[in-house]
């Protein structure tokens, strides 16, 4: 049964170029696996010239936190209300890259959570031959008011 | 995008120059990276706000480090990042200074970053490398 997933560009408050999720592919209580597709189009406004493209393992780590985000939002009724902000992590090993014209497939757990932080665990895979290009033991956002950050009230 | 530092034609991709100024310290090295509300990059991160993402703090210990180690951008490649903690956002105007001590095994390199905005830390990165091949 194909399920139905809100667009991540209506959970998440990034817009081009920071949103680095295209699309909720399966949600059940506690997990999710989101994608992101790696182009040229993309990696050419990148600085660098190394043939195939790769994506920066540092983006890399932002579209799986985003994927995170996109876990506590989806599971929030007041999605809207609700910021998120990259807190912590340890244990974040980086094992490869995904090239332009791959899929970047992010599996998240959320390991715990109260009303101020939520944690995660989960790893990144590219699509094509599954190989695992990043595992995170635990990544720790902390969840504020939206608008928290504006006029210097963070 | 223009960049005032050389960058190794087989670099690794890179989303942005994100380091301004590199010195080299006794068993390190510091750094600074100015936010600017202007980078085409930070444009869509919160679309009300100027904030330097969390993971953009780790790419400027990166650049740094290549640039301390090679003069040049692109070549060394993160490994792990055994703990990070972001205790306070970076946002435009603000000078983001990082204290960084580093050892190298031989194999791998290890960073121990401090970083800090008006002299009130924002972050402790520590994380490890190595040289791309």
């Amino acid at each position: 049964m194909t399920q139905h997933h809100p667009d991540p560009g209506d959970l998440l408050p990034y817009g081009y170029p920071a949103l680095h999720v295209d699309r909720i592919v399966r949600h059940t209580p506690g997990a999710l696996e989101a994608v992101k597709a790696v182009t040229y189009h993309e990696l050419d406004s990148h600085l660098g010239s190394a043939r195939p493209g790769r994506f920066p393992a540092t983006l890399a780590l932002e579209s799986f936190l985003q994927a995170c985000g996109l876990l506590v939002l989806q599971e929030s009724e007041d999605a809207g209300g609700q910021l998120l902000i990259f807190g912590s992590a340890r244990g974040v090993r980086v094992l490869g890259a995904v090239g332009a014209g791959e899929l970047l497939v992010h599996n998240v757990e959320l390991v715990d959570r109260d009303e101020e932080t939520a944690t995660f665990t989960g790893r990144s895979r590219a699509a094509g031959d599954g190989r695992v290009v990043l595992e995170v033991d635990r990544a720790i956002t902390l969840i504020r008011p939206a608008g928290s950050l504006d006029a210097g009230a963070a | 995008m223009a960049t005032a530092f050389p960058i190794r034609r087989d670099s690794r991709r890179l989303p942005l120059v994100a380091v301004d100024h590199i010195e080299a310290v006794e068993g390190g090295f510091t750094g600074r990276k100015r936010v600017t509300a202007d980078d085409p990059y930070l444009a869509g991160h919160f679309p009300s706000l100027t904030v330097y993402p969390g993971v953009f703090l780790i790419e400027s210990l990166q650049q740094m480090l290549e640039l301390h180690l090679d003069g040049a951008l692109g070549g060394v490649e993160l490994v792990r990042i055994d703990s990070a903690r972001f205790s306070s956002p970076a946002l435009a105007g603000d000078d983001v200074r990082f204290d960084v001590t580093l050892t190298d095994d031989g194999t791998h390199l290890t960073t121990r970053a401090d970083c800090s905005t008006g002299g009130r830390r924002c972050a402790r990165i520590n994380a490890t490398w190595r040289h791309r091949t």
